[in-house]
């Protein structure tokens, strides 16, 4: 079974830094200060990877919607285009305004880079062994989440300290807005939860396990959370339509705008890093994390971290698709419509939830 | 028990260390070629009247406070939507541990209803 | 089984289902029908009074592990907050005729307070006391400032909140400091942890998390049962704050009077009785459950503490000219009596009757004196002094009433006022060791009778202003009448009462 092939190498690895360390006289303490080393490293990797892929799509993606072609110049099909354009970024200058507070002027991206990184740790990539989640914490959705909800920490030092008029302003709309979203995502998550019986992503996604039908996308008394989630988490990662905190025809570009160089980067940064976190917690909760959609059969050679990423790109070229179809939420409509749609919507889908795992659907009882 | 969070310690440090890095490499490669219009803050081009340090209308102060409402009703949520499956069923409690939540929930939702008689949940 | 605890609550839960009860009437009806969620609310008190008087009936016990009691003394005082509940509710339908918004919020409000200090009253653990604490204190700082119009109704909120905040501050730190050297909650646990003689030897028995973590952190033994001897006075001591300030303890108490003078008028009628209900009534558990293991010093201190209470609110009362004011430090005053009978009542069952009977007797006098201020000061438009001037001849009905609660007021016969020093001061007598404060007890009534009588001087001789009485709202009216009957009754026929309580006590 090629779903085992990486927990094998993986354990294969343990295995001998134990043994290595037993030699050598080193407590065990620090192999697994050492994996979670290399498990930050792949994440990180992971993480630019993926962003470097997402913001191609991204221009790919605006492009064929729009009947362009994207970028195409540099390299085969436009390829190269994103790393040149990291590096630019790497080289800008860096400009802080005058008026700024320039400590927190700086934490602001750094922090927020930082929290939608460390969301990544309780990721379960594959069975069994995974790599960046070395134990698996028994509190894993709440840690995503409480995380993610970090962010805005981030944003809101970033917008303050630029004492620009915009940033401020975008930061207190990304603020609000994330908050308000933040609750239908919550209402949702609790939903999976009470179906999983429990807060760790990987049991959640072995409640899944078995095939295709049992994934929560599939079971219909999921739907309700699962139109909450999607929605949710669109707005969660301030996306078009719900972009009003970078709105650039009203607020320049939000909370932003005073930004340049690598400190911009790292807004982008973790702009892209909390989207792609999104992709895979909704693959986890809803489209079975890692697993096969037909266990027994050909499917099963395809390791299981390719099935997650291949969810999770999916999920995201959906959410491009969604950017570049729809117009913009007014600020008004959008505060509104997650207080009075999502969360009695939030409520609703727990009640139905709650009924159907009360009365024993979808397995368990006991 | 503390080690098992000993990744998410490990991954803010890391986090920290890799941002700090990729700051440093910047300031040893980018330019730093600033003059004081340039250090101006943004304002559509003019130069700026005021700091932009004000105050802010009261609605993000209510979208707060009902936030911290419905957040605090989430973290209620989670231990009970963990062991609802163990104490529901026949052999458990039926839908009691449900309904018992509906009635929490219930109260929290009269509140909503509420603020949004009152107009809270408006936004002009 | 799981259901039979929760019958406990049933009083507390039918007043919290009345509130909300209130609050969604109140948002569905229209608005010329407003009165009817507030009448509700006064009717629906009825249904926890009868759950009281059920549960009342019942042998003491105690639910939720032991974290919440039920016995004679917490129903008596369930039932003097229910009564004053009710009277404040009459009190304020004429005084809120012109509120524009939140009409229903305020006697939603009222409700959840009242629901509040009911759990106080029965509440046997730290955690429940600091919640139930918040909750009366948290309804009480909005309605203190409800109205939103008037700067001074402002003020008098935002000082009480600030005083308020750092007194619950204040106390959570005693509590968590309890619960460090207690190793529990429960007030009943952590009177067994230190049922040996004093705080020094039962830590020694059994080291709980604070101590244990100070011998493991490598400080000697000897020190950290030291540390805990040290430690335990400075908890109570915390706690007594917060609670002093509940009950308005004269160092203490700095919120008072501006909070008073400031709230709505019905407000302050409430907050001079009912805060003080309940707060009296956690002071007495606590004291019954802790005494003398963990509290062996608390009644000196509280002897102290009465003793300055009693002296700063009658001698400040004497300067105000604003009636609401004054009232506001006459209640400091008799807080301070009460409190004499606190410090007794931890070795002499008279005390804890005295308390009950006072109580009673204060409930109906200081509501009844607010009522009449209601009544005056809604036909002279003024809450001075100086606004009663020759009452006597334009009302003189209303000026005998009142010279009756004043009398009352004072500690003079026939009243039920009279009454409770009786009992109050009677008890510190018999138990010996603090005669002395029944002492100054009565020097302070003598001080209070300048103040009470310069009201009647000024009603009686003072020359009767332009205005007469006019308006006589049926809510008021009916709180003065009732309040009338229970002073006189209670001084005139005190037999009732007495055996009443001494059934539950």
């Amino acid at each position: 079974m090629a779903n085992t092939v990486v927990k094998t190498i993986l354990d294969v690895i343990r295995v001998w830094a134990e043994n290595l360390a037993r030699h050598w006289g080193i407590p065990p303490v620090f192999v697994s200060i050492l994996a979670w080393i290399a498990a930050f490293v792949f994440v990180i990797v992971l993480v630019l990877l993926m962003v470097l892929l997402a913001v191609y799509l991204e221009r790919k993606v605006s492009g064929y919607i729009q009947s362009r072609l994207g970028p195409m110049r540099v390299g085969p099909i436009g390829l190269f285009q994103t790393p040149m354009d990291a590096l630019k970024i790497l080289t800008k200058e860096d400009i802080v305004p005058r008026d700024a507070d320039k400590i927190m002027h700086t934490i602001g991206p750094v922090f927020f880079f930082v929290v939608a990184v460390a969301g990544y740790v309780v990721i379960p990539w594959d069975r069994g062994a995974i790599a960046a989640r070395v134990v698996d914490l028994n509190i894993g959705v709440l840690l995503v989440m409480a995380l993610s909800s970090l962010g805005l920490l981030g944003i809101m030092v970033g917008g303050w300290g630029s004492n620009n008029k915009w940033s401020l302003l975008g930061a207190m709309r990304a603020v609000a807005q994330m908050i308000s979203y933040e609750v239908a995502l919550l209402l949702a998550i609790v939903c999976v939860v009470m179906q999983a019986g429990s807060l760790s992503l990987a049991a959640i996604t072995a409640d899944q396990g078995g095939s295709l039908l049992q994934w929560n996308i599939l079971r219909w008394w999921m739907w309700p959370a699962l139109l909450l989630y999607v929605i949710a988490s669109a707005a969660e990662s301030k996306r078009i339509p719900f972009d009003i905190p970078e709105a650039e025809s009203e607020l320049v570009s939000g909370y932003h705008t005073e930004y340049s160089g690598m400190k911009f980067g790292f807004f982008f940064l973790g702009e892209y890093a909390h989207l792609f976190v999104i992709a895979l917690i909704g693959t986890i909760l809803f489209l079975g994390g890692w697993q096969s959609p037909l266990p027994g059969s050909i499917a099963d050679f395809v390791p299981g971290f390719i099935w997650l990423m291949a969810k999770a790109l999916a999920i995201i070229i959906i959410t491009m698709w969604v950017r570049w179809t729809l117009p913009r939420l007014r600020v008004d409509q959008l505060m509104q419509f997650a207080w009075k749609g999502l969360v009695p919507l939030g409520f609703v889908a727990i009640l139905v939830t709650g009924l159907a795992v009360a009365l024993g659907l979808g397995g368990g009882g006991i | 028990m503390a080690l098992e969070y000993g990744p998410v310690g490990l991954f803010v440090i890391g986090g920290f260390v890799f941002a700090i890095v990729a700051l440093g490499i910047a300031y040893l490669i980018r330019p730093a070629d600033t003059y004081d219009r340039k250090l101006i803050t943004y304002e559509c081009g003019i130069v700026p009247l005021t700091p932009a340090w004000h105050r802010f209308r009261i609605s993000y102060y209510i979208i707060a406070l009902l936030f911290l409402i419905f957040e605090v009703e989430a973290a209620f949520l989670f231990p009970w939507a963990v062991v609802l499956r163990d104490l529901s069923g026949p052999q458990a409690w039926g839908l009691l541990p449900l309904a018992e939540m509906g009635i929490f929930l219930g109260i929290l939702l009269l509140g909503l209803v509420y603020a949004w008689r009152k107009g809270d949940l408006q936004w002009n | 089984m799981p259901y039979s605890n929760l019958s406990v609550f049933a009083p507390e839960l039918s007043l919290c289902g009345l509130a909300i009860l209130v609050l969604v009437a109140d948002l569905i009806v229209p608005r010329a029908w407003r009165r009817l969620p507030a009448g509700l609310a006064a009717v629906g008190l009825v249904v926890p009074l009868y759950f009281v008087a059920r549960l009342w009936q019942k042998a003491p016990q105690s639910e939720f592990m032991g974290a919440y009691a039920i016995d004679g003394l917490s129903g008596a005082f369930k039932i003097l907050l229910l009564v004053t509940g009710f009277l404040v509710i009459l009190l304020s339908f004429d005084y809120l005729r012109k509120l524009q918004r939140g009409y229903g919020e305020y006697f939603a409000l009222l409700l959840f307070s009242l629901t509040g200090m009911m759990l106080l009253t029965g509440a046997a653990d730290l955690i429940v006391i600091y919640l139930a604490f918040e909750m009366i204190s948290l309804s009480c700082y909005v309605l203190t400032g409800y109205m939103k119009r008037d700067p001074r109704s402002n003020e008098a909120a935002l000082k009480y909140f600030l005083y308020g905040a750092a007194a619950s501050g204040v106390m959570l730190y005693g509590i968590s400091l309890l619960y460090g050297l207690g190793g529990s909650t429960r007030i009943i646990d952590i009177a067994a942890r230190f049922m040996a003689s004093g705080p020094a030897a039962a830590v020694a028995v059994q080291p709980a998390f604070l101590q244990s973590a100070l011998v493991q952190a490598g400080v000697p033994e000897l020190y950290v049962m030291r540390l805990a001897g040290l430690m335990m006075p400075l908890a109570v001591v915390l706690v007594t704050v917060g609670l002093g300030f509940k009950i308005a303890m004269v160092p203490f108490h700095a919120w008072a009077p501006d909070a008073y003078e400031g709230a709505p008028t019905p407000i302050t009628a409430f907050l001079s009785v009912a805060p003080k209900v309940a707060g009296f009534a956690l002071i007495l558990r606590l004291l019954l459950v802790w005494y003398p293991e963990l509290m062996g010093h608390w009644p000196a201190l509280l002897a102290s503490l009465a003793t300055i209470t009693m002296f700063g609110g009658n001698l400040w009362a004497i300067r105000q000219t604003n009636i609401k004011r004054m009232l506001a430090y006459s209640s400091i005053a008799h807080a301070g009596y009460l409190l004499i009978g606190v410090v007794v009542a931890a070795t002499n069952s008279m005390g804890l009757h005295g308390i009950i009977v006072y109580l009673v007797a204060y409930l109906f006098m200081n509501l009844g004196a607010f009522a009449i201020v209601l009544l005056v000061a809604r036909n002279m438009d003024g809450e001075e002094i100086s606004d009663f001037s020759g009452l006597y001849h334009t009302a003189p009905a209303l000026a005998a009433v009142m010279i009756i609660f004043l009398l009352s007021l004072t500690g003079i016969p026939p009243t039920a006022g009279f009454l409770g020093k009786l009992f109050i001061f009677g008890a510190a007598i018999g138990s010996g060791e603090w005669a002395w404060l029944a002492v100054v007890g009565i020097i302070n009534s003598a001080i209070s009778l300048y103040y009470y009588m310069n009201v009647a001087r000024v009603m009686y001789f003072g020359k009767p202003g332009e205005q007469v009485l006019t308006v006589c709202p049926a809510g008021v009216v009916v709180v003065a009448v009732v309040c009338l009957l229970g002073t006189l009754g209670l001084g005139l026929f005190p037999g009732l009462i007495i055996k009443l309580i001494q059934q539950c006590v």
